[in-house]
C-alpha cells in the first residue's frame, strides 16, 4: 500500500515525538499517618537508603494571617524557635542539633511556616524532642525578642535594601492583592516588629503554635515503632488548641488597569523590568498547566523568551516568567534585564509579543513533550533527600488536603494538553490587569 | 515532659557507597557510583586543567562556558534544543584546578548523555557570535557585581590572600580581557582542556560493563593525557588590608584570609576541626557572638578553602555600617583566642559531630558521592581517603588541636578583605592589619 508522502511525515512525526517523551518513572513515595488525640497531624516515611533522618514541622501559619498593624510576626517567628524553652537554653538548640551532626533550617512564606531537622538516624529521638519543646514550651522573653530583632534587620538589608532591584516583589504584591492578607510580605514591617511587645508576640504564639494547627512529617532512616512511641510521649501530652482565626482572603479588588511605577535605583547596574499578574491558586487544576507553560517560555536556553529577547534580539541579558504559588491566589512574574546599551521599552514589547503568541496560536506537540520532560526530571531531582521527600508530603497533606496527593502530581502534568496550555495562557495574561515595575540605575 | 535532650551514643553508621573503577583503552579512568534504586544519572569528564593555567585571564572559564554552545553538527540553538528535549542538562563548569562536562538525565537518555557530553567536549564550535552574545551576558554580570559589597571585599581579599598567583584572578578575567578573547584562542584552550589528565564519573543506575562500552565509543578516541605546565603554590601578604571601597553601601562586607593546609596535609583533620569551631557552623563562636549575642548580622562563616595548590581559612560575614568596627574587633578577638587557648572537650566534640554529621548528609545520593569522589580525583587523594580522614577525626583530643591553633590561627597572618563606605571601613581595620591597600574594581586591576 502506498501511504501519501505527507502521511508518511506524519507518522514519522508521531514516533519521533513518542520517542522522546520519557515514560513516567517515578517511583511512589510510600507512607503512613494518623492524628493524635490533639489533632496534631503525623506523616512517616521510611527510607533507609542513606542513614540520615528529616523532619518537618508545618505550621499552618504564614504572614497572610498576620494582623496589618503587626506584619512580619510569622517570619519573626522563624527566627524566635531557635531561641529557648522550659528545658532548652539560649544558644543551646543549635548547639544539640550541630553537635550531633545535624542541619536545620527554616522558611516562612505567605501560607505557613515550616522548620526541619535533617540528622543522623542514630538521632531522630533529639529532633522529635526539640520539636515538641518549641511546639508549646518557648519562652518569648525580652532577650530573645531583642536579639531576633536585629538579626531580622540586617536580613531586611541583605535581602532587599541592599540588593538590586530588592523592593520588586513587595512592591508588586502590595498593588496586586490590595485589601487581601496577601498584599504584604512574609519579611513584613521593620516598623510593626519593633513596636510589638512581648504580650502580642505571646498571644501570636498561643493563637498558632499547637499541634492541630501542624503537621509533623518523619522521612528517612528510621523504626516506626520507635518513632510512634518518641512521637506520642513528647506530644501526646498537649492539649488541643483552641482553633486559629484566620483572615478571610476575600475576593479580588479589581485593578483599574495596567499599574505601571518607575524607581530609581542606586543599587542597579542595569534597567530591569517586572511585569506580575495575578494567577490562579496552587491546588486550582489549571496550576499544572500554568507551570507547564512557565516552562515553555523560560525554562532553558531553547525556551521561547530566552531564545528570543537573550539569544536572537539580545534585547536582554534575563528574560522569565515564574509562578508563585500560594493557597488562595496566585502570582505570575516576568523578570526582564536590559542588555548593556538596551532599553527597555524592546523588553517589555518583546516579553508581550511572545505571551500574544502563544495565547493566540498555543503551543506544539515539541515544546509539550519538553516541558514534561524537564518537569519530570525536576521532579525527581526535587525529591532525592530525605527532607525534599519530607516537605512534599507535607505540602500534599497541607495544600491538596490528602498526602496521597504526593504521588498524582506527576500524572496530573502529564495530562495537560497543548489546548490547556493555551487556555491557561489567556486565562492568566488575557488581561490588562498587571502590574509593571521598572528599575533604572542610578548613581547613589 | 522529659527534661534532657534524648541524644544518643551510638556511633553513627557510616555508610561509603561501593565505588566501581575501569578504564578505558586509552587510559581514561572511569569510576562509577551504582545507585540501582535511583531514576536519574549523571556523566562528569572533568579534567585536572583550570584558571591557574590561564595564560590569558579568563580563558578556561570562557572557554568551558562555549562548549556547549554549538557544536560542529548543531548551533546552539540546536544544541540546546537537543538537551532540552529530552529534560536533560549538559553543564560545562570551570574553576581554577578544574573544568568538566556534566550531563545528567533520566536513565533511559543515558545513550544520549554521553553522546551529548562527548559532542560539546571534542566538537565545539566557538562561532564567533555565539562568542558576542556571551561577551555580552558576562559583562552585565560583572557590572551588576562591581555594585556587590559581598563580590567587592571578596576580590579584595583574593588579591592578597593569593599574592601574585592565578588564584588572584577573577574566573572570567576582567572586562577589558573579556574583549580581548578570540575564537582561536579558545581553540588553543580546548586543545590544552583535551589534553590534560581526565576522569571520567558515572553516577545512577548503571550497569559497569555498558557504562564503559559507551563511553569507550564515545571518549575512546581521546589523546592520552600529556603533562601539565607546573603551577607554584600561592603565598599571602600577612597583615595586609585591602579595602574596596562603595559610598552608597548599607552594609560592611568582610572577606578574610588565614592560612591553611591541603587535604593530604598531617593537620588537616585538626585544622578542619578548628575552623569548624571558629565558624563553620551555626553554633560557631562567629556565629554565636555575632548573630546570636549582638544582631549583627544574618550569619557569619569561617571555611577551608583548599585548591590543589594552595589554601586558605575564609572568614566570611556582611554586617551593617554601624556595626563594622565592634564586628572587626569581635573577629580579631576570636581569631586570638582560637589561636592561644584550648579548646574544651564539648565544643570540640560538638564540631567533630558536626563534620561527621555532614559527610553522612553529603551521602545521601549517588550524585553526591560522585562528587566527593572527583574531590578526591582532583587532589589526587587515595580512594579511601575520606573513610581514614574519619577515623583520623575520631581520635583526635583537644591537646592534638593546639599546634595547628597556634600554627594558623593568628591576626600576624591574615589579609583582610573589606568593601563598605570608606569613612566606615578604614578605620575599622588601622589597628588589625600593617599595610592598608585600596582596590578599586572599575577595571579589576
Amino acid at each position: 500500500m502506498n501511504l501519501p508522502t505527507t502521511r508518511i511525515a506524519a507518522i514519522v512525526v508521531a514516533i519521533l515525538v513518542l520517542a522522546l517523551q520519557a515514560s513516567a518513572q517515578y517511583k511512589p513515595l510510600t507512607f503512613t499517618e494518623y492524628d493524635l488525640p490533639n489533632g496534631l497531624h503525623v506523616i512517616l516515611h521510611e527510607d533507609h537508603s542513606a542513614p540520615v533522618i528529616a523532619t518537618v514541622v508545618h505550621y499552618m501559619v504564614g504572614s497572610r494571617d498576620e494582623d496589618p498593624a503587626r506584619t512580619g510576626f510569622a517570619h519573626f517567628f522563624e527566627h524566635l524557635m531557635f531561641e529557648s524553652t522550659d528545658v532548652i537554653e539560649r544558644g543551646t538548640l543549635d548547639k544539640m542539633v550541630n553537635g550531633a551532626g545535624g542541619q536545620l533550617n527554616a522558611f516562612t512564606s505567605n501560607d505557613q511556616t515550616v522548620y526541619h531537622f535533617v540528622l543522623p538516624s542514630n538521632q531522630v529521638r533529639l529532633a522529635l524532642w526539640i520539636e515538641a519543646q518549641r511546639m508549646r514550651k518557648l519562652h518569648v522573653n525580652t532577650i530573645g525578642v531583642e536579639t531576633q530583632r536585629g538579626v531580622v534587620k540586617e536580613e531586611r538589608k541583605n535581602r532587599y535594601d541592599n540588593a538590586p532591584y530588592g523592593g520588586w516583589i513587595e512592591k508588586s504584591q502590595s498593588v496586586l492583592f490590595a485589601g487581601t492578607p496577601y498584599q504584604w510580605s512574609p519579611i513584613g514591617s521593620a516598623q510593626h516588629i519593633d513596636s510589638a511587645s512581648i504580650p502580642e508576640f505571646k498571644a501570636f504564639y498561643d493563637a498558632f503554635y499547637q499541634p492541630n494547627n501542624a503537621v509533623l512529617v518523619v522521612s528517612g532512616d528510621f523504626d516506626e515503632t520507635l518513632v510512634r512511641e518518641t512521637i506520642n510521649a513528647y506530644f501526646g501530652g498537649y492539649q488541643k488548641g483552641p482553633e486559629p482565626r484566620r483572615p478571610n482572603v476575600g475576593e479580588l479588588i479589581p485593578l483599574s488597569g495596567e499599574i505601571r511605577e518607575t524607581i530609581n535605583d542606586t543599587k542597579a547596574q542595569l534597567p530591569a523590568l517586572f511585569i506580575s499578574y495575578r494567577a490562579m491558586n496552587q491546588t486550582d487544576p489549571d496550576a499544572y498547566a500554568a507551570d507547564l507553560l512557565t516552562t515553555i517560555l523560560s525554562n532553558g536556553e531553547s525556551s521561547r523568551l530566552y531564545h528570543s529577547l537573550v539569544d536572537s534580539q539580545q534585547v536582554a541579558v534575563q528574560a522569565s516568567i515564574s509562578m508563585f504559588p500560594r493557597e488562595f491566589v496566585g502570582m505570575v512574574y516576568c523578570v526582564g534585564i536590559a542588555a548593556p546599551g538596551k532599553g527597555l521599552a524592546d523588553v517589555e514589547k518583546g516579553i508581550d509579543s511572545e505571551l500574544a503568541l502563544i495565547m493566540r496560536d498555543g503551543i506544539s506537540d515539541e515544546e509539550l513533550i519538553k516541558a514534561k520532560n524537564i518537569t519530570e526530571v525536576g521532579f525527581i531531582e526535587g525529591r532525592m533527600g530525605v527532607y525534599e521527600k519530607a516537605l512534599a508530603l507535607s505540602n500534599a497533606y497541607r495544600f491538596d488536603k490528602a498526602t496521597s496527593a504526593v504521588n498524582d502530581e506527576m500524572t496530573k502534568y502529564m495530562k495537560v494538553t497543548k489546548a490547556d496550555i493555551q487556555r491557561v495562557a489567556k486565562r492568566i495574561f488575557g488581561t490588562n490587569q498587571r502590574v509593571v515595575l521598572t528599575y533604572l540605575p542610578v548613581k547613589g | 515532659m522529659h527534661t534532657l535532650p534524648p541524644l544518643s551514643t551510638e556511633p553513627l553508621r557510616f555508610v561509603v557507597p561501593p565505588i566501581l573503577h575501569r578504564f578505558l583503552k586509552n587510559g581514561t579512568p572511569v569510576h562509577i557510583v551504582p545507585a540501582a534504586n535511583e531514576d536519574l544519572v549523571t556523566v562528569t569528564v572533568a579534567m585536572r586543567t583550570g584558571a591557574r593555567h590561564d595564560l590569558f585571564p579568563g580563558e578556561t572559564s570562557i572557554t568551558a562556558q562555549m562548549l556547549s554552545r554549538g557544536t560542529t553538527r548543531l548551533d546552539a540553538l540546536g544544541f540546546a534544543e537537543e538537551v532540552e528535549r529530552r529534560g536533560c542538562s549538559v553543564r560545562t563548569i570551570s574553576d581554577s584546578d578544574a573544568c568538566s562536562v556534566q550531563a545528567s538525565g533520566l536513565i533511559e537518555w543515558f545513550d544520549d548523555l554521553v553522546r551529548l557530553a562527548s559532542e560539546c567536549l571534542l566538537t565545539p564550535r566557538f562561532d564567533a557570535t555565539e562568542l558576542d552574545k556571551l561577551r555580552q551576558r558576562i559583562t552585565s554580570d560583572m557590572m551588576v557585581d562591581l555594585v556587590d559589597v559581598e563580590w567587592l571585599a571578596t576580590r579584595a581579599c583574593a588579591l592578597r590572600a593569593y599574592d601574585g598567583h592565578p588564584y588572584a584572578r577573577p574566573r572570567n578575567g576582567n572586562p577589558t580581557t573579556l574583549q580581548q578573547l578570540t575564537p582561536e584562542i579558545l581553540r588553543g584552550v580546548h586543545a590544552r582542556i583535551l589534553a590534560a589528565p581526565r576522569h571520567i564519573i558515572v553516577a545512577g543506575p548503571v550497569d559497569a560493563d555498558n557504562v564503559v562500552e559507551k563511553l569507550e565509543a564515545a571518549f575512546g578516541g581521546m589523546q592520552e593525557p600529556g603533562p601539565l605546565v607546573g603551577t607554584p603554590r600561592s603565598i599571602m601578604r600577612p597583615r595586609t588590608g585591602v579595602i574596596a571601597p562603595k559610598q552608597d553601601a548599607v552594609q560592611t562586607a568582610f572577606r578574610i584570609a588565614l592560612p591553611c593546609v591541603s587535604f593530604d596535609h598531617p593537620d588537616y583533620a585538626a585544622m578542619q576541626l578548628v575552623t569548624t569551631v571558629l565558624g563553620g557552623y551555626t553554633l560557631a563562636r562567629l556565629f554565636s557572638v555575632l548573630r546570636e549575642e549582638k544582631g549583627y548580622t544574618y550569619g557569619a562563616y569561617a571555611f577551608s578553602d583548599v585548591r590543589t595548590h594552595g589554601a586558605t581559612t575564609g572568614i566570611v560575614t556582611s554586617v551593617g555600617n554601624d556595626f563594622t568596627a565592634d564586628t572587626m574587633a569581635v573577629i580579631a578577638n576570636e581569631v586570638r583566642r582560637i589561636g592561644s587557648e584550648r579548646i574544651d572537650d564539648e565544643e570540640l566534640e560538638n564540631a567533630r559531630q558536626q563534620i561527621l554529621g555532614t559527610f553522612a548528609r553529603s551521602n545521601e545520593t549517588p550524585q553526591q558521592t560522585a562528587s566527593l569522589v572527583w574531590t578526591m580525583l582532583q587532589h589526587q587523594l587515595p580512594l579511601d581517603y575520606f573513610e581514614r580522614h574519619i577515623m583520623r577525626l575520631q581520635r583526635l583530643v583537644p591537646e592534638d588541636l593546639v599546634g595547628v591553633q597556634e600554627r594558623y590561627f593568628s591576626t600576624t597572618a591574615w589579609v583582610v578583605g573589606i568593601s563598605g563606605q570608606p569613612s566606615v571601613v578604614r578605620p575599622a581595620i588601622e589597628g588589625v592589619v600593617d599595610i592598608i591597600e585600596e582596590w578599586t574594581a572599575e577595571g579589576y586591576e
